[in-house]
């Protein structure tokens, strides 16, 4: 019975090591295989990144503010701050 | 000995074959295990040792005071035998009564880009294939936009096709470039429009953070912690000026061109994966100093202070000056404002 018993839980201890081995290994192998985009594409992706702000600035719109506009945006900006100290 | 016997004894000699393999694997595992746990936690090496570190630490906002002093211990013991350098990361937070605002003035501009060199080399950007740059200067054709001319254009009268003011410039309604390169600036008829991190009051950057890393600093700067990006740029999609940038890649610092003095929340070293983004120098500003794109602009286009004080730059060009935002309409409330005298 207490052998049974052993067995058990050594049966669960070994189980216990070997998945956690095997679930560290898998992660790392897969955080390295997907964490970084290969060296050839990222000059592409950074280039992405540039066209998407050419695309923010064709869609700007610039609106001058009146002085009843800075004064509101200041004393928001002056509450806000207040608030949260 | 009997068959049955016979086959009781090599049942039990199996038993224990697979037994023995059992244990054997087991040993191997936990040794494995143990192994490479003291390898890391006892190594020479002090980047293993803070990789191992910084796995298990907090989110720098949640860290107590001793937590961060060890964090930033372990980072400069880490980036000190990286580069070869007394490399300092500061860990020094918001000052008491002071929110950051930035006023660019753009008739001043003049497109030579010695703020985005100035920029890249006081944040330890990487450098190489590609340079990140967090200052974008966008050149824009000057132009004007003549109602009168509505309703020209052809055909004719009805059904008109192209309007009048079509095929010439237009001004900011045509397209910016930011990939010029022309011998000498300012070129004839046009103006350049600077693009960076707009330190929103809303940031929708922050609000989009599945994990929290990015936040909004009591003095209105918004920050990354590094660490705690898991690099899914959702940050870089919410952001309506496209102020951020991935590592794509792994950084590459040349040892000879890295600033030592950094900060936590600012220009020190990054990770791959990791986002990055202005900071308006946190670890020039916290500390007194203007931000290296301030320092280095030619002609005084920048302006930089604190909104709370009605005697600083920034407070003044916003009582004195033509001053309009980037997309004001999205309610992100920047506070980087655009000027004209």
């Amino acid at each position: 019975m207490k052998d049974d018993k052993s067995l058990t839980r050594r049966t669960f201890i070994k189980t216990a090591v070997i998945g956690t081995v095997v679930a560290t290994s898998s992660a790392g192998l897969s955080k390295v295989i997907t964490s970084a985009a290969p060296k050839a594409m990222q000059p592409r992706m950074h280039t992405n990144d540039d066209i998407q702000q050419e695309k923010v600035m064709l869609g700007k719109e610039y609106v001058l503010m009146t002085k009843e506009e800075k004064k509101e945006m200041l004393q928001m900006l002056i509450r806000g701050y207040k608030e949260q100290a | 000995m009997s068959e049955e016997k016979k086959e009781i004894e090599t049942e039990k000699e199996a038993a224990a074959t697979v037994e023995e393999r059992r244990d054997f694997l087991k040993n191997m595992s936990v040794a494995a295990l143990v192994g490479a746990a003291t390898l890391l936690m006892d190594s020479e090496d002090a980047e293993a040792r803070t990789t191992w570190a910084e796995w298990f630490q907090k989110s720098y906002r949640l860290m107590t005071e001793e937590e961060k002093k060890k964090a930033i211990a372990r980072l400069e013991e880490r980036y000190s035998e990286e580069y070869g350098k007394k490399v300092t990361v500061d860990g020094s937070p918001a000052m008491k009564d002071v929110l950051f605002g930035y006023a660019l003035n753009i008739q001043k501009c003049i497109g030579c880009r010695t703020c985005v060199y100035a920029c890249v080399k006081e944040n330890n950007q990487s450098r190489n294939n590609p340079e990140l740059q967090w200052i974008r200067v966008i050149k824009m054709e000057k132009g004007e936009f003549f109602t009168e001319d509505m309703d020209k254009g052809y055909p004719k009268d009805y059904g008109i096709e192209v309007g009048g003011n079509a095929y010439k410039s237009a001004g900011i309604t045509l397209e910016g470039e930011h990939y010029y390169q022309p011998e000498t600036v300012p070129e004839k008829d046009v103006f350049y429009f600077p693009i960076q991190c707009m330190q929103c009051e809303k940031p929708p950057c922050v609000k989009v953070c599945p994990v929290r890393s990015t936040y909004r600093e009591p003095d209105g700067i918004v920050v990354i912690d590094y660490n705690w990006c898991i690099g899914c740029r959702m940050c870089i999609s919410a952001c309506p000026y496209w102020a951020r940038r991935s590592n794509w890649g792994e950084p590459n610092l040349p040892v000879e061109e890295m600033n030592p003095k950094t900060h936590y929340l600012g220009n020190r070293p990054r990770m791959n994966g990791a986002t990055e983004k202005c900071t308006f120098c946190l670890q020039r500003v916290r500390n007194g100093r203007y931000p290296a794109c301030v320092e280095a602009c030619p002609v005084g286009a920048r302006k930089f202070g604190n909104l709370l004080d009605p005697e600083s730059e920034v407070r003044k060009v916003l009582e004195n000056k033509r001053v309009f935002r980037l997309k004001a309409e999205l309610n992100t409330y920047p506070k980087f404002f655009y000027f004209i005298d």
